[in-house]
């Protein structure tokens, strides 16, 4: 089977140049501002201004026009490049992820990029950009499907086997629809969070657009009320550090004199300024919700973002609690995905490890009870650390923490910004016992369960000597006998080796 | 030797005390022309007498050590094979030990730079989807790194887990 899966060569649309082109001119207003400002002659701001935007014209119109995909049985295929030819082969069943985003320009008009994750490569390959919203939503589809779909050959066509579910839901954003610039809240009444709950997303007019595949059904998990959203960011522990340094800095210009206070003040100020972005522009609006597939988050005031985590593929999970946010009981919930190594930390913001940037304990209680279904890490009893653990700790020895149950592994640590780390038996990677010359002299150990990269970090820190076999014997006996019970995806693909 | 994981009551390879020559090379090869570099620096500065006494007695000193080190780090690792995790200890000041399942094998790297291959020596690394567990045996002689390369991707496959 070598004929291609969607028509030949397709081109993206061809707004795409023009959308372009707001970019360049904005480089351009970036490169020239300052000469603008000095010495003000409107012949030289219109000339420049002119010659960025028909240079990015004529070179957004020609790469356009040279850009063109296709969807092979196996493979995507993007041909780009107007003097130097490129022709770049995604492989499909390398494929861990398509993401949806909209760029604030381009959600003005309607239009999205996609991305893609591959497994084993550490960024993420440049995005499509741009396509209509619904047909970025189809593609994704249909190389998600492919990627899903039994091997060539087995029973009916990939393209027809989607999770048919109750609800005429759509997975579509609720609401946007291409063209439409007003919309700016892509759901309805944000606010009410609704634990757990089965709430079959609304009906979307766009389900009768020709070519689209058979519905898809998204059922909402949680949903970020703002409010949690700007106090929670408020009373971040980076928040509140960066504050306490534009502070520092602002004491240290009143008493050394004004130049050098001042050259701290702007990058504290900066700070601040990029954790309020990262926390409540970027996660503004965020929803989580069931797509069948996997978890799909969705966020973002400006950018908005759509992402989906396969839940199989979640090796681990951590709850964070900074010191503010107890008297409230929020929690914050971030998980290890494998295949999205690098781009979490990379691009910044909210990533696919992060499941609810804020949430009351309750909801994230019950998001983790669907993520862990069994068991019910927090209770998980903790064995405390020994008394010499006070040596290096003096306050938060007694935070640190082990346990398990059946199925999962727990870790706690944590005095200011307590966290607990989850780990389940199947996903454990290996074990790593360490010890330094002070833990020798006080015969204690760490003991680290490792997964793949991302923010879990499950360490038990300084375990009696006493504790090793338990930690590192029992404990492989224990993951050994839950990956007999759950087989798990294979790193490549969903098709199992075994 | 190494009474910290005793308890877990493992069987341990040694590795091929050539690790030790190795190191010892290595070592020499950083502080001979580094201490050279210093003590032609202070003569072509005319710098103070005493300086180029210390920098030699130092130079001179941190041989042996280096060299007693060397030896303690080669007595330090060991690895050990079970029927379905492979253990790796190592490290002198900071003690550590990996224990990892085969059916998390990724893959397994042999690597042997020049100076290995005059010592007739190989490294060993098994890889797992997590860069932190860095399974890593070096100073195999390569007949024991091609046996382990083999036992460990057969049983990797037997044993392979999904993620």
């Amino acid at each position: 089977m070598t004929r291609p899966l969607e028509h030949d060569f397709q081109r993206v649309h061809p707004i795409s140049p023009f959308l372009r082109v707001g970019v360049f001119v904005l480089a351009g207003i970036l490169a020239t501002w300052r000469q603008v400002v000095e010495d003000f002659e409107a012949w030289v701001l219109l000339l420049t201004l002119g010659a960025f935007l028909a240079v990015g014209l004529v070179y957004g119109l020609l790469s356009w026009w040279f850009t063109r995909f296709r969807i092979d049985p196996d493979e995507l295929r993007i041909d780009s490049g107007v003097l130097l030819r490129r022709s770049r082969r995604i492989s499909i069943e390398r494929l861990q992820g398509v993401d949806v985003r909209q760029p604030f320009l381009a959600r003005l008009f309607g239009m999205a990029e996609l991305r893609f994750e591959v497994a084993g490569g550490s960024n993420t390959e440049a995005p499509l950009a741009y396509l209509r919203l619904d047909e970025a939503h189809r593609l994704r589809g249909v190389l998600l499907d492919r990627d899903t779909a039994p091997p060539a050959g087995a029973a009916g066509t990939p393209v027809d086997e989607q999770p048919v579910d109750e609800g005429p839901a759509d997975e579509q954003p609720v609401g946007v629809e291409a063209g439409d610039p007003a919309e700016n809240t892509p759901t309805p009444s944000p606010g009410t969070a609704v634990p757990g709950a089965a709430v079959p997303g609304a009906a979307v007019p766009g389900a009768a657009v020709p070519g689209r595949p058979a519905p898809r059904y998204e059922r909402e998990i949680a949903r970020v009320d703002p409010g949690w959203l700007v106090v929670g960011t408020l009373l971040s522990t980076e928040f509140i550090a960066s504050l306490v340094f534009a502070f520092l800095a602002v004491v240290a210009s009143v008493l050394f004199g004004e130049i050098a206070g001042l050259a701290l003040v702007f990058p504290a100020v900066l700070g601040a300024g990029s954790v309020l972005v990262r926390g409540i522009v970027q996660q503004w609006g965020f929803v989580l919700s069931d797509v069948g597939s996997g978890w799909r988050l969705r966020s973002g005031l400006f950018d908005l973002r759509s992402q989906t985590v396969p839940l199989d593929r979640v090796q681990g999970i951590v709850l964070v609690e900074p010191l503010l946010w107890r008297p409230m009981g929020w929690v914050k919930v971030q998980v290890d995905v494998a295949g999205y190594a690098g781009t979490a930390a990379q691009q910044g913001g909210p990533s696919t490890s992060t499941l609810l940037p804020v949430a009351p304990r309750q909801l994230a209680l019950a998001v983790l009870a669907r993520l862990v279904p069994g068991s019910h890490p927090t209770d998980v009893p903790q064995r405390p650390a020994p008394r010499q653990a006070r040596w290096f700790r003096p306050v938060g020895w007694r935070y640190l923490g082990v346990g398990f149950a059946d199925d999962v592994v727990v870790t706690t640590r944590g005095w200011v910004k307590r966290r607990t780390d989850i780990v389940p038996h199947h996903k454990t990677q290996s074990i790593r016992v360490s010890q330094g010359l002070l833990q020798r002299r006080l015969r204690v150990v760490d003991i680290t369960f490792q997964t793949t990269p991302g923010p879990v970090d499950a360490v038990a820190k300084h375990r009696p000597l006493e504790e090793i076999p338990e930690w590192v014997w029992h404990q492989l006996e224990r993951a050994a006998d839950a990956r007999r019970l759950h087989p798990g995806v294979s790193p490549w693909g969903t098709r199992d080796p075994a | 030797m190494d009474r910290l994981f005793a308890p877990l009551g493992l069987v341990w390879s040694p590795v091929s005390p050539r690790l030790t020559t190795r190191s010892r090379i290595l070592w020499s090869m950083f502080v001979v022309p580094f201490t050279v570099v210093l003590v032609v620096a202070i003569v072509l500065l005319s710098g103070p007498a005493w300086l180029l006494w210390v920098v030699l007695v130092a130079g001179v000193a941190a041989l042996p050590v280096g060299w007693w080190y060397a030896a303690r780090r080669t007595r330090a690792w060991g690895y050990a094979e079970r029927d379905e995790d492979l253990y790796v200890r190592h490290g002198v000041l900071i003690r550590q030990l990996v224990a990892v399942p085969y059916g998390r094998m990724q893959f397994v790297d042999v690597t042997a730079g020049p100076i290995e291959r005059a010592l007739d020596l190989a490294q060993v690394e098994m890889h797992t989807a997590t860069p932190g567990t860095r399974a890593r045996i070096p100073g195999l002689t390569p007949d024991e790194a091609a046996r382990l390369r083999d036992r460990l991707t057969a049983l990797g496959e037997a044993q392979a887990a999904g993620l």
